[in-house]
Order: C-alpha cells, then sequence, then structure tokens
C-alpha cells in the first residue's frame, strides 16, 4: 500500500509540470589486431558497443534508464560452439559462442532521484564515482567492474551499475557533501572464470597413485543474502584550492579468493580431488583524498587502508589486510598543450608471507597457486610500487589529442605501455587509434611472473592495436 | 607608420592626463549590470581552413549587491559535450581567489580548474580560442595598469589600457604577460582586447560586437577571439538574453554542476 502511495505521489509530481524527455546515447564500432596471437584470435574484439540514456524530469524529480549493449562479432566465419547465456548479476545479460564471439546487454542505470531540501536521494541502478585522484582510484570501488571478459578504453564502459538506495547531503556555500550509500545487492567484478574439472594424473595401481583431480567450481558472482549486503559513507570537501574527502565503504570483496580443500575416495587407484571454490570475504575501507592546487602544480593523492578477512594474514587463500595509496603530479606547459604528470602508487601488505617463507613445499606450492589464481590482483609481495608517466596533448583547439602512457611495476617488473590518439572528426564524432603493450622484466619461465598485473599469462590481454569510431547522439 | 601610431597614442595620453586612471577602471569593472539573467548561445570555433564547429550553450549568470558575479554555461550540443557544465565564481574582493568548477559527464566527476592538470586555467575552453582564464576577469591586484593614451574606434573615443602582469605566477594563471584594451569613454564598456604571451608577443585578439545598452544594462551580441598564432577564431553569440529580477541560487552550486539540476 505504502508502495502505491508512493507511486501515487511520484505520478502526481510527473503530472504537475509537463516532463522534459531526454534520449541520448552512442555507437562505437570497434576493431582490435592482436599482433602476437594466432589466426583464431587475431581479431579479439570486432564489433560494437553501444548506449542508450532515456531520462525524464519534471519539476526536481529526474528518472534514469542507461543501457549497455556489446557485440563482439570478431569469431564470424569460424567454428562457433554452443550459445552459452551467464548473468554478471540480474540485470546485466551476455551470451557467448567463443572466446571472441559473443553479446551483452547491461541495464547499467534506473533510478529515480529526488531532492528533499539540501538531501538528493536516489533509488535504483546506479554508478558511482568516488575519490579525486586521476583514473586510479583506490576508494572508487562501490561499482563492480568488468575485468577481462570484454574489451573496453574507458573507465566508465568498465563500471556495472549497482541496485542502491544514495543519499547525498549538499553543505551549504559549496562547501562538498556527505553522502550515506546502502547497496543491497553485492556483486563481484565481472571474470573471466568459468567451473571446470581436470584430471592432472590418471593415477596407477603400481605403484599405488591416486588419480589426481582438480575442481574449480562456479564463482557465484552476485548475492542478496543480507549479510552480504554494502555500505559507504564519503564527506567531500571543497576549501578554496584544496579539496579532500574521507570516506568508509564496507563492500564484498570485487575480486575472488578461494577456499581450497581436498578429499580423497580409497579405491584402486583412488581419486584425490582438489577443490577450490571462489569466495568473496567482506572488506572495510578506510579511504582519505586530496587535491591541492598551487603554483602551477596539480597534486592528488588516493589511498586506502582496506580490512580483510584474514587480518592475521594466517590463511594462504584468504587476503591479508592491506595499504593502497596513488600520488599524482602533474603540470601543464605551452598554454595547456601539453600536460604531463607522474604518478606513485605503492601497496603494502600487512602481515606478508612471501613463497620463500615457506618450508613446506606444499605450503609453498599452495602461495605460489593463489597468486596465479589472482590473476596479478594478489598479493605477490609485502610492497609493491607501480610507477607511471603521461604524456596529454591537445592540439588543434582539443580537435587532436595524443596520450601517452607508461606504467611499471617495480616488484613484478612488469609494465604497460599505451599510445591513443583521439582526433574529432566532426561535431559528436570521434575517431581513436590506439595500441597497447604488455611486458615483463621476468623470463618467462619465471614463476613470479604470475604476481604482477601486466606480465601474468591470464591476465595479460594481448599486446593490441585499436580502433574506434565514436558517434554520440 | 608604427611609429606615427605611438606618437598619436602619447599625445592623446597627455591629453588624458587628467584622467583618472582608477576612475576609468572603477567606471569599467563597475558596469550596471542584471541582478541576474538567462541567455541562450552559441560558441562557433572556426579554424583557419575556415571549418567550423558549434556548441550550443545555456547560461545562467546572476551579479550579488557585494559586487560577486556568477554565471553557470551548461553545453546542450552537440552530444559529444552535452551536459557538460561549467561554474565560475569571481569574487569582487580580492582578498578571495576566483574559483572555476566543470563537470565532465564521462568521468562523472567534478573539477576544478587550476593552474595546470588536464583543464588548466590557460588551456583551451572546450576546444575553442577562449582559455578558462579569459572567461574570469582581469583582477587589479595582478597587473601594474597604465593609461597609454586613447584612439578612435568606429568613430568613437577609447581609452587605451595596458595590464603588465606583475609576476610570472601571475602570466602562469592567465597565460598572458601584457594585455592591452581599449575602452569605450562615453560607456566604459570594453571594445578590443589585445593579448601578448609571457615573450611579449602578441598571440590573440577579441573583439566585442553591438553593445547596447537594454534596460539600463550593458550587453553586447557576440564576442570574437581571434587567435593569430594558428590563424583560428572562435565567435561566442548571444542567441538570446533574458534579464531577469531574480534567479534561484541553486544554478550557481556545485550540486547543479554536478547533478544538472
Amino acid at each position: 500500500m505504502k508502495n502505491i502511495l508512493l507511486l501515487m505521489g511520484l505520478a502526481a509530481s510527473l503530472a504537475a509540470e509537463e516532463p522534459e524527455l531526454r534520449l541520448g546515447g552512442f555507437l562505437k564500432p570497434t576493431l582490435h589486431v592482436a599482433p602476437s596471437s594466432d589466426a583464431s584470435t587475431l581479431w579479439p574484439m570486432s564489433g560494437l558497443t553501444a548506449g542508450l540514456s532515456f531520462q525524464i524530469l519534471a519539476g526536481d524529480l529526474s528518472f534514469k534508464i542507461g543501457l549497455d549493449g556489446y557485440a563482439n562479432v570478431a569469431g564470424l566465419g569460424t567454428q562457433l560452439g554452443e550459445w552459452k547465456f551467464k548473468l554478471a548479476e540480474p540485470t546485466d545479460y551476455f551470451w557467448k559462442a567463443a572466446t571472441n564471439m559473443n553479446l551483452g546487454l547491461h541495464l547499467k542505470e534506473f533510478y529515480l532521484e529526488l531532492p528533499i531540501e539540501d538531501v538528493d536521494l536516489r533509488i535504483g541502478k546506479q554508478v558511482f564515482s568516488w575519490g579525486l585522484a586521476d583514473g586510479n582510484n583506490p576508494t572508487d570501488v562501490l561499482n563492480p567492474r568488468r575485468l577481462g571478459t570484454r574489451v573496453t578504453t574507458s573507465l566508465d564502459e568498465q563500471k556495472l551499475g549497482v541496485w542502491a538506495v544514495a543519499a547525498t547531503w549538499n553543505l551549504p556555500d559549496n562547501l562538498g557533501a556527505i553522502s550515506g550509500i546502502y547497496i543491497p545487492l553485492s556483486v563481484a567484478n565481472d571474470l573471466p572464470l568459468e567451473a571446470f574439472t581436470q584430471v592432472v594424473f590418471p593415477g596407477s595401481i603400481v605403484p599405488p597413485i591416486p588419480k589426481q583431480v582438480i575442481e574449480f567450481q562456479e564463482f557465484e558472482t552476485w548475492s542478496f543474502l543480507p549479510q552480504d549486503h554494502e555500505g559507504g559513507l564519503r564527506a567531500l570537501f571543497y576549501l578554496g584550492s584544496f579539496s579532500t574527502s574521507v570516506s568508509y565503504a564496507t563492500v564484498m570483496d570485487r575480486l575472488p579468493d578461494y577456499d581450497r580443500s581436498t578429499s580423497l575416495v580409497p579405491g584402486s587407484p583412488g581419486v584425490n580431488t582438489t577443490t577450490y571454490l571462489p569466495r568473496r570475504w567482506r572488506q572495510h575501507r578506510f579511504g582519505w583524498d586530496f587535491t591541492v592546487l598551487a603554483e602551477g602544480w596539480d597534486i592528488r593523492g588516493e589511498s586506502v587502508f582496506v580490512l580483510t578477512a584474514d587480518l592475521e594474514g594466517t590463511d594462504i587463500w584468504k587476503k591479508n589486510p592491506y595499504l593502497q595509496a596513488v600520488l599524482q603530479v602533474s603540470r601543464s606547459y605551452f598554454d595547456g598543450i601539453l600536460n604531463a604528470s607522474l604518478s606513485w602508487a605503492p601497496t603494502w601488505v600487512v602481515n606478508h608471507k612471501s613463497p620463500d617463507d615457506y618450508t613446506d613445499p606444499n605450503l609453498k606450492n599452495e602461495v605460489l597457486q593463489f597468486n596465479g589464481f589472482s590473476r596479478g590482483f594478489g598479493q605477490g609481495y609485502s610492497f609493491e610500487q607501480a610507477v607511471s608517466g603521461r604524456l596529454a596533448f591537445t592540439l588543434l583547439g582539443e580537435t587532436l589529442k595524443p596520450d601517452a602512457l607508461l606504467v611499471y611495476n617495480v616488484m613484478a617488473r612488469d609494465y604497460l605501455a599505451g599510445i591513443t590518439v583521439t582526433y574529432n572528426l566532426a561535431d559528436a564524432w570521434n575517431l581513436k587509434l590506439g595500441a597497447n603493450y604488455y611486458g615483463s622484466a621476468r623470463p618467462k619461465d619465471d614463476p613470479d611472473r604470475d604476481f604482477g598485473p601486466f606480465g601474468n599469462a591470464n591476465t595479460n590481454p594481448g599486446d593490441r592495436f585499436y580502433v574506434e569510431l565514436r558517434w554520440d547522439f | 607608420m608604427r611609429n606615427f601610431w605611438k606618437m598619436g597614442l602619447l599625445l592623446t595620453a597627455s591629453l588624458v592626463g587628467a584622467q583618472d586612471l582608477e576612475a576609468i577602471l572603477d567606471r569599467l569593472e563597475n558596469q550596471n549590470r542584471p541582478p541576474a539573467s538567462e541567455a541562450d548561445m552559441t560558441l562557433r570555433i572556426i579554424n583557419r581552413n575556415g571549418q567550423e564547429r558549434a556548441r550550443q550553450i545555456k547560461a545562467y549568470s546572476q551579479t550579488l549587491s557585494n559586487g560577486d558575479t556568477r554565471q553557470i554555461l551548461i553545453f546542450t550540443a552537440p552530444a559529444d559535450v552535452r551536459d557538460t557544465r561549467f561554474l565560475t565564481l569571481d569574487y569582487k574582493d580580492d582578498a578571495k581567489t576566483d574559483e572555476q568548477y566543470i563537470f565532465i559527464p564521462a568521468l562523472r566527476r567534478v573539477r576544478q580548474i587550476g593552474t595546470s592538470g588536464g583543464e588548466s586555467r590557460t588551456g583551451s575552453f572546450l576546444g575553442s580560442d577562449f582559455t578558462f582564464a579569459d572567461l574570469g576577469t582581469l583582477e587589479r591586484k595582478d597587473f601594474n595598469i597604465r593609461l597609454v593614451g586613447t584612439e578612435a574606434l568606429d568613430g568613437v573615443n577609447h581609452f587605451v589600457l595596458e595590464y603588465t602582469a606583475k609576476n610570472p605566477t601571475v602570466i602562469n594563471n592567465y597565460g598572458y604577460g601584457r594585455v592591452v584594451r581599449w575602452v569605450n569613454s562615453q560607456n566604459y564598456s570594453s571594445r578590443k582586447s589585445e593579448y601578448y604571451n609571457a615573450q611579449g608577443r602578441l598571440v590573440k585578439r577579441s573583439l566585442i560586437n553591438g553593445y547596447k545598452i537594454v534596460n539600463g544594462y550593458g550587453q553586447f551580441e557576440s564576442i570574437e577571439m581571434n587567435n593569430l598564432e594558428t590563424g583560428g577564431k572562435t565567435v561566442w553569440s548571444f542567441d538570446k538574453n533574458t534579464i531577469l529580477p531574480s534567479i534561484d541560487e541553486k544554478f550557481f552550486t556545485l550540486r547543479f554542476l554536478e547533478r544538472g539540476r
């Protein structure tokens, strides 16, 4: 009854003023070439990304629907398997016939926004943007992301919307805002994890060695369970040339840890099964960030201390607490034509143990496995630091924008070099050419390659060139 | 010819010597502004080959009783810049630093415009020949200002004022080492400005066209910024301008900047 009254109230509000309708979106055909791949994956993504948004504005109320569509048709003409259906979350639909042949439809936004005095209330599926740093935002975890399941070329494309109730209290005199967010549906990052069973040793009767089986179980990527509900609080202040925010988020880890168990079925030969169950544990994330604009410098910092389920660091298969930060310094030259920035991003893992800290070879092997399973997002080192440099040019009155980026992980000794050139062909038409090169200074047979995000064979999406044309309407 | 022009300026400078520079600046900076206005604007960006891009803007502005001014620009077209919003808070009090903020829809974030970073004050304003700094005012505290003479433009006598940056920080903030302005001696409106870079080279020239008094308030039809280095220009024109007795304060908040409502 309450819901009906609320709906009637909203309908009355919408009817009170002539609503304004806004329709917009984009189409983005993309072609990717991976020169180092074999012929079957030479074109890992060639297809279309599309976005459509529909907004109704009536008085102070607004209602928005945002849809994302994705079609990777690079596998056309090749032998396809059966179309498989997957839900990364209840309103994210994905059909896959091959790695390079898949379709996706995602309800990214679906919310009602209403102001009550100085408070903005937004209810429904939405996207949040936390963090004052540029691009690398350790506090920005309220939305899960697509990692490795589709090719994306912008941060916003990576983000999945989350169902949430968000209230923002806007402080007077443009001082800032305090926001509180409640997320009843917890969703993990969209990862290319699939259940499988693999026989790694067939077993033998003489000598008696059991059959060795690895079972990798299904990753439950979303949960409505009350114990998995999430939330966040953030206070953001604009203080002249200094801005800062403090935040707290309690979320289920967006990346999985693992429950590992073994079982032995006696027989001749027996079956020894090792089972891995991807699981997510709660994280308490305490964030702080700032921006200082002074004397021609733009200085930004962002940090988060994360309390995980394994506070003591005793469980090999769970992440330890950690501190993650980023410090960026940038400066413009030639009247804004060139913006040069340097960034330092350290991560410190509490109670860290490396494989060499274990004398038991089985335990040592498990640590190596965990870091491999974590696909470069694990905790391979007690202290890791990424350094990066970026040169961004704005030429011909923002018509031409070349951009070069180099990121190097000091401990993992792997790197990413990327170049993009964006050209504004005409109003609402933009052409982007890009190239990414991933590498590692470690030899290919070095197991430590699995500890870094760019040298890791599982996460390394491969060197590639891409061309995308974007039309906004 | 150039020397002749300089001589003319010197002569006229002596003629207007009695004119109090402070009084001219006071009149220039304290033009009778409407308490509020709503405008539809077009920003036409034309490169040296004559190719043109256009941006449609909705603007709201407000002048407070203490002389502070506020303006918000909302880009409505084309689609790739739609919903980009830009807020300027200009304080009359020299002790307070003016503020500029931009909301970029693709990032879903508000960013303050500083002297560096992705959107620096001296960088291009959304691809136009205006910089973010050009959208603000030339603060007296930042410049040594001189009346260098008078010159007739369109048959009307204009004071020629020279603004010289006091230090390198000011040059960093504005992008110019020197600015010369032509100020109408009858209505004290700015008609033309020439902008010199740190090395003293003339880099840009702006012209204000169609100045008129409407309901007691000065308005102009367009401002044209010529970029002498690239050969391009940007014409910022008013398609419609409505003077309002008052305006909702919400337009000039970071809340509006982020939400658009």
